[in-house]
Parts: C-alpha cells; sequence; structure tokens
C-alpha cells in the first residue's frame, strides 16, 4: 500500500506549484519581449509561450501522479 | 557617429529604431532592468523588464526573508571537522546570476566589506534603547521565564575593557506582571553579551546578568537573554553563517530554495535584456548602418524637393515602432 503515500506527497508540493504561474508569465514576457518590439506581438507570443510552458509542466505533473500512483 | 545603432523593419521601413549609444543602453539595462530601453525610448520594453526582473527578484528576496543574496557563507568548524577550529567560507555561486540583476544586488558585495571589517564586533555604538525579547534563566527550579518589554543599553569603561549595562523595563509572560532590572555584563558567558554588528539576522543576540531585581519577584532569575532588533543596514544580503543557513532552511524548507531560484532566473533573464538593449529585438528587425542613412533612410528616397527634404530634416528622429 506503498501507493498512497507517494500520491500523497505529490500532492503535498501543490502549493509551491502555485509559483510556477507568476515564473511563468514572467519568463514569458521577457522572452517574448527580447525577440519583438511590437506590443501586441510580444504580448500575443508571451501569452503563446505561457501556455506551452503550463500545459507541459502539467502535464508532466500528471505523468509523475499517474507513474507513483501505480508504484 | 559610429557607436549609434539603427534598425529598420524588413515589413515596413519607415519605422527605425534607434539603439543610442548601444554600450550605454546595455550598461543601464543592467544596473536596473528596463532602464537601457526607455534611455533608447522604448518604454513598453522598458517598463516591461522593470516590472518583471525586479518583481521576481524581490518576490524572491521577500520568500527568503530578505537574506537570499549573499556572497559567501560560513560553516562552523564543527561541522566541517575543522581540526583548527575556524570557520571554512564557500562561496555563494548562485550570486552570479544574482549580480546580473545590477543595483539590487550590489549591497551583497559593500555588506561583505563591511561584514569582514574589523569594526564588526560585539560592542555597542553608542546608547540603545529598544524592543527586547527573551527569557529570564536560573530562577527558582530552573525555570524559564519568558519577558517582553524595552531594553536599554550603554557602554562604559570597565576593568577588562569596554562593558555593557543597562536596563530593562517589561513584562514577564503570560501573567503581565510588571518587571524592571539593572543588567551588567556578564564576564563568564562563552557566547559574549552581544552578537556582532552586522550580521545576517535582523534580531541580534543579547546575554546580560541581572545585577538588580529593581521592580519585580527577587527570584525570578539570573541572566537575561533575548534579542534585540539589528538596523536593516546591518543585516540585508550580509554573508550567511552555519546557524542561520540552517534555520532558514528549516524553518523555509522549499521556499527558501525557490526564494534563491527567483533570484537566480531575474538575473539570467537580464541577460536577454541588455542584449535586447545592445543588438535590438532578434527578429523583425535588422541593422542599417548610421553612415549610410542619408543613402538609405526612407526619407532621403521620398524628399525629392529642396523644401521636401528642409521639412524632413526638421522631423524628430523616429523612435516609434511598428510592425
Amino acid at each position: 500500500m506503498n501507493f498512497i503515500p507517494h500520491s500523497i506527497l505529490i500532492l503535498a508540493q501543490l502549493p509551491v506549484l502555485y509559483y510556477m504561474f507568476p515564473l511563468t508569465a514572467a519568463i514569458s514576457l521577457v522572452y517574448s519581449a527580447s525577440r519583438y518590439e511590437d506590443p501586441p506581438a510580444i504580448l500575443k507570443k508571451s501569452f503563446r509561450l505561457f501556455m506551452q510552458i503550463t500545459v507541459f509542466m502539467l502535464g508532466f505533473l500528471l505523468l509523475l501522479y499517474v507513474l507513483s500512483y501505480k508504484m | 557617429m559610429a557607436h549609434k545603432k539603427n534598425f529598420v523593419s524588413p515589413s515596413d521601413s519607415d519605422y527605425v529604431l534607434s539603439l543610442k549609444t548601444p554600450a550605454l543602453a546595455a550598461f543601464l539595462s543592467w544596473l536596473i532592468p528596463g532602464a537601457g530601453q526607455m534611455y533608447q525610448g522604448r518604454t513598453f520594453k522598458g517598463v516591461l523588464f522593470c516590472i518583471c526582473i525586479l518583481g521576481m527578484f524581490f518576490c524572491g528576496v521577500q520568500m527568503g526573508e530578505g537574506r537570499p543574496v549573499y556572497c559567501y557563507y560560513e560553516m562552523s568548524a564543527d561541522r566541517m571537522d575543522n581540526q583548527n577550529g575556524s570557520a571554512r567560507r564557500f562561496r555563494n555561486y548562485g550570486y552570479i546570476s544574482q549580480f546580473l540583476v545590477g543595483l539590487p544586488a550590489l549591497p551583497a558585495i559593500v555588506q561583505t566589506k563591511r561584514f569582514d571589517s574589523p569594526n564588526n564586533t560585539n560592542e555597542l555604538d553608542g546608547p540603545v534603547d529598544v524592543l527586547f525579547e527573551g527569557v529570564l534563566l536560573g530562577g527558582e527550579d530552573g525555570q524559564i521565564q519568558k519577558v517582553t518589554g524595552a531594553i536599554n543599553l550603554k557602554q562604559s569603561a570597565g576593568v577588562r575593557g569596554p562593558e555593557i549595562e543597562g536596563r530593562f523595563l517589561g513584562t514577564l509572560q503570560p501573567s503581565g506582571e510588571r518587571v524592571d532590572l539593572e543588567l551588567r555584563e556578564n564576564n563568564f558567558n562563552e557566547g559574549g553579551s552581544l552578537g556582532r554588528k552586522i550580521s545576517a539576522d535582523p534580531k541580534r543576540y543579547i546575554s546580560l546578568e541581572v545585577a538588580k531585581v529593581v521592580k519585580g519577584p527577587e527570584s525570578l532569575g539570573t541572566v537575561l537573554q533575548g534579542t534585540i532588533p539589528r538596523p536593516f543596514r546591518n543585516w540585508y544580503q550580509v554573508p550567511l553563517q552555519d546557524p542561520q543557513l540552517q534555520d532558514m532552511n528549516a524553518r523555509l524548507g522549499k521556499r527558501w530554495e525557490l526564494a534563491m531560484v527567483f533570484t537566480w532566473i531575474a538575473g539570467l533573464l537580464n541577460i536577454l535584456v541588455i542584449w535586447d538593449a545592445y543588438e535590438g529585438p532578434a527578429y523583425d528587425f535588422h541593422p542599417q548602418s548610421i553612415e549610410n542613412e542619408d543613402e538609405h533612410s526612407p526619407h532621403s528616397s521620398q524628399a525629392e524637393t529642396p523644401n521636401q527634404k528642409q521639412e524632413l530634416k526638421q522631423k524628430p528622429p523616429v523612435s516609434k515602432v511598428k510592425l
């Protein structure tokens, strides 16, 4: 019955993950602003990058959660 | 002027981006993120960089209770199994990326010098009258009594050098009974009576012997031990010592590490900002030599009559960019 503590351990890290959102937003904005000059283009590209990073990281979190559950 | 750079948009050659003096702009962007872009007239980007990078940096500083930025840390001799009994220093390599944020991280260098200075002693700079919180030790049955209040300290010339004496006015916790104590330096105190002037802790350690109980129960205790506030300039960005580092790790856990990661990422992102100030945006613009500006400028090709040329000369340089 070891899978339950593992799953709980991952869930216990969720509050720390909240910091990911402002961090990702800032990284996306600065990166896009260094690529483009036009404000609408910066905002558009940074939103896209933010979504890409967030979806990738949440997907990875889900994968880890499933793996820890199965073990 | 060869050091000035102009960039034109390939999609619309009417729009010219002037980087003014790129080296100066890059330096300004290092000093204060986004300042270089503001100097170049790129206000939107300047404000954006400033908010994002400084916001991230100070968010990290706040999460780490003002202590994640430091040049080195000290490990005590017993932790390092050091035979000669001296603490060992380790460089904080994370400071390299924090340094890239510029001005907000520079106090760490000054504070390292102040921390290492011979003036950083356990003595008082002058009389102090501050809040105190701590305990009274050595009472009846070895009980520890919590106290809070105000402490008044001054330094006088003693037989074996400067000695600290003072007075404590406060209340016993939780009973609220008022106490008034006369205090003097305890010469047998191994740890010293007072913590160092400059140390990476907002609270300064103090331990004094109770010389006389002016008001309160006689058998209250013999030693008053606790902390007094340390001025901000004496603890912010000061090198960390082993107990402080352990305290931060124990109390903050992952948040302590996150705090440092925030400050590191802020510094690393500022590389992009410095580069943007020096070279312009990565896409959609290509450099145009300023010496050939007259030949390639859309203004010069459009100006066909002397009147039109005169009119264009009077126009301010284009700094607004549109794709």
